[in-house]
């Protein structure tokens, strides 16, 4: 059974663009793929979709068996709850420590600092940041901010691991650290869903890819 | 179970908004300074009304009829003529006032014993006052004037009720007055609170967006901002607690002393324990509806994007 699937997606945007004309999509728990694609091919709406920041215009995205186009905005955290999210930006909060932005969703989620501690230090030291909890991430490099993001997106361990060009801002061999990172998460059995141009990066980690192209979705390494 | 948590919950909230508080309490002292302002000046309108209302209730609400009797009248003619009075059937009472008592009273009071000395002789009449029986009301009040003001010996009549009920007229108008007031400033409160809430949710736009991201609820995000702005009503009453405090510990002395003048033993009354408390609840809870009001316009607006 699939944990998530596109079935004939379309999504308009007010204006009359269309983002992805016809989607079809299935990934299964635990596995990873990564999306390629130019600018503008309709990257960043699939993930918007999968995150529920936009509603589909037709079509169905199915996720842990809910049909996200269907959900109520208060069920949204809900469902957001499940996945975590690493953004090219990091989007971390600048005036709060390594470790409160990494605790955040655990917070959030309801559970007390002290509970949160330790799972905290898990994810720090599974992307090799133990011992940084209190600095605050202006301090850190663009990796290190990176990793940040990474411990924050899987501390609550998620089903679904989703990454917008996570290697966007940094250097080869960085990148290939997080990539590393990924691999690890995905055989403890989450699934990962990488969106990323670096095309060399991308076919170096011989994983399944699709290539999403003027708003369709074609299997393998197409240009 | 669920309530523990939720008290949890709530604790951590209250604890991180007073951190906050405490972060920039510059800029908050600003808003918590007007609301202040705003809360003490209905507060001090509605006390001075309520200590307005216990002088004149000190006052004998009831009609009095003071009668000036000619100046030639001798004191056992007037004794008589009181006598004569206190016996009519619409009268519950009558008290006469010599000439030299009423010139000792008014030495005694206006400390112009000096003035009173160059005086060759005592320029005040007799005077006799009359107190109707209570059950007759005003219109027997006036009916009993008329009468006594025929009476032989009586220069001049005078009833002592217009004024009484011209002042409580005035007081019921200045209660309305604090009223309108206390609603109009209430609004000013609810402005200025949903004012620097609105500026604390722009200025954590990029915070909400994460946490909303990252799988918070509508009300995880709004409850650190409803307590904001409900501290910083809180914080408003008690600064307003103390203005009241302090401008009626400037005051009491003047008055004690302004009463004394009066032969009075008024003391001025400060805010009471419960009426500060609902000071400080009214204060709270319009911070809380500022707030919330803030939060319903302004947090549905921020998605992440």
């Amino acid at each position: 059974m699939a944990l998530l699937q596109f079935s004939q997606v379309y999504k308009r945007y007010p204006g009359g663009k269309d983002a992805l004309k016809g989607v079809d999509f299935s990934l299964d728990a635990g596995e990873m793929t990564f999306i390629t694609g130019h600018s503008g091919a309709g990257k960043s709406t699939f993930l918007k979709l999968i995150a529920a920041m936009e509603k589909p215009t037709r079509g169905g995205v199915l996720f842990d068996h809910r049909n996200l186009a269907r959900l109520r905005r208060g069920q949204i955290p809900e469902l957001r709850r499940k996945l975590g999210i690493i953004f090219q930006d990091y989007k971390l909060l600048h005036d709060r420590t390594v470790f409160d932005n990494v605790a955040l969703p655990l917070l959030i989620a309801g559970l007390r600092r002290q509970e949160a501690a330790k799972r905290v230090r898990a994810a720090l030291d599974k992307v090799g940041l133990l011992g940084k909890e209190r600095l605050l991430p202006v301090t850190l490099s663009g990796g290190e901010q990176q990793r940040v993001g990474i411990a924050r997106a899987v501390v609550h361990r998620p089903k679904l691991l989703l990454a917008d060009e996570p290697t966007g801002n940094l250097d080869p061999a960085l990148s290939a650290e997080i990539m590393d990172i990924f691999v690890e998460f995905q055989r403890v059995g989450v699934a990962v869903l990488v969106v990323s141009h670096d095309l060399p990066l991308v076919k170096a980690m011989g994983c399944r890819t699709v290539a999403l192209s003027d708003g369709r979705l074609i299997e393998g390494l197409s240009a | 179970m669920i309530g523990a948590r939720w008290l949890r919950e709530h604790l951590d909230v209250l604890v991180e908004t007073l951190q906050r508080l405490r972060q920039d309490w510059l800029e908050q002292l600003l808003s918590v300074a007007v609301i202040g302002i705003s809360l003490a000046l209905p507060a001090a309108a509605y006390l001075a009304v309520e200590n307005s209302r216990s002088v004149a209730e000190s006052w004998d609400g009831s009609p009095r009829i003071s009668l000036y009797l000619d100046a030639g009248l001798s004191v056992e003619k007037a004794r008589a003529l009181t006598g004569k009075i206190d016996e009519m059937e619409r009268v519950d009472g009558a008290r006469f006032i010599s000439q030299s008592e009423g010139l000792a009273s008014l030495e005694q009071r206006m400390q112009i014993s000096d003035v009173i000395g160059f005086l060759e002789k005592n320029p005040l009449p007799h005077v006799i006052e009359v107190t109707p029986v209570k059950t007759g009301g005003d219109t027997l009040a006036e009916e009993l004037l008329a009468e006594l003001g025929q009476m032989a010996g009586v220069e001049r009549a005078r009833l002592d009720l217009a004024w009484v009920k011209r002042f409580f007229a005035l007081l019921e108008l200045a209660q309305r007055l604090v009223l309108v007031l206390a609603a109009a400033l209430g609004v000013a409160v609810l402005l200025v609170v949903g004012n620097t809430v609105r500026l604390a949710i722009s200025s954590r736009r990029t915070e909400i967006e994460v946490c909303k991201l990252v799988g918070a609820s509508d009300a995880y995000v709004s409850r650190p901002l409803l307590y904001y702005g409900a501290m910083q009503g809180f914080l408003g009453a008690v600064l307003a607690w103390l203005l009241l405090l302090l401008t009626g510990g400037l005051l009491s002395a003047r008055v004690e002393r302004l009463a004394q003048l009066y032969e009075s033993s008024f003391q001025l009354n400060g805010l009471g324990f419960q009426d500060g408390l609902v000071l400080l609840l009214g204060g709270t809870l319009l911070g809380l509806a500022g707030a919330a009001l803030a939060v319903a316009r302004e947090l549905r607006a921020i998605q992440p994007a």
